[in-house]
């Protein structure tokens, strides 16, 4: 039973990332297309729009989380070792944490430029 | 489980089955997911170069416009919106939307033909 409520959880969560990622990757692509080519100081100030910053953050910070989702699924399919299996995953969420963290810290060093 | 169990064959065996386009599309999907993780990656790294300054950003832009890096940015862009759209039609699925087959179909070749002009209109922007 427990495991049901969990998988469940996880089904609702994943659909969560998928509909929050479709206004986000548009938004975050549309602003980042034009960026990516541009000399620094004009990338940077591109980042100094508040808007701009909270959907790129938003879009990275969702899109690991995403990422997390997506490959817990891939693993339970192909790794049939259920301890090698969790041990991956454990790496794999600490990972998830350290560049969210990493990425965070990066949007505040950024804002406050 | 015993070993006995653990070691029986599973099923669908997909290597006897002539490639559909839905058996196609459906492993795509998974396939840019997984490659994907690399492009995030790359973005993180991309804003990561911002913060240590322009000397490091400059490294990381010239790699970027590098052959290595144009390549590699198109496919990501492949990944990115044909996710992006099989994703919305697994949404879809998922509401207990377009599963007959002429549907099936249509949204497959709907899901091509959007990835393709996304992909050109993410190039030319």
């Amino acid at each position: 039973m427990g495991q049901n409520i969990a998988s469940t959880r996880h089904w609702i969560k994943q659909r969560v990332s998928s509909i929050l990622l479709i206004p986000l990757t548009l938004l975050f692509f549309y602003n980042f297309l034009n960026v990516s080519t541009l000399s620094y100081d004009d990338v940077i100030s591109n980042y100094k729009n508040p808007f701009h910053l909270c959907v790129a953050f938003l879009f990275i910070t969702i899109s690991i989380w995403h990422f997390y989702q997506g490959i817990e699924v891939v693993l339970e399919d192909y790794i049939h070792e259920t301890n090698l299996r969790n041990s991956t995953l454990k790496t794999l969420k600490i990972l998830c944490w350290f560049l969210t963290l990493i990425i965070t810290l990066a949007f505040i060093f950024l804002y406050r430029f | 489980m015993s070993k006995h169990m653990q070691n029986r064959p599973l099923s669908p065996h997909l290597t006897i089955y002539r490639p559909q386009l839905n058996s196609v599309l459906s492993i795509l999907h998974r396939i840019t997911g997984i490659a994907l993780s690399i492009t995030l990656l790359i973005l993180i790294g991309f804003f990561i170069s911002l913060i240590f300054g322009e000397k490091i950003f400059i490294v990381f832009s010239t790699y970027f416009n590098s052959v290595v890096g144009k390549l590699i940015m198109f496919f990501s862009l492949c990944g990115i919106w044909y996710h992006f759209f099989a994703g919305i039609r697994h949404l879809f699925w998922d509401m207990g939307y377009g599963f007959n087959l002429k549907w099936v179909e249509l949204s497959s070749y709907s899901i091509l033909a959007l990835t393709f002009i996304f992909v050109l209109t993410s190039l030319l922007i």
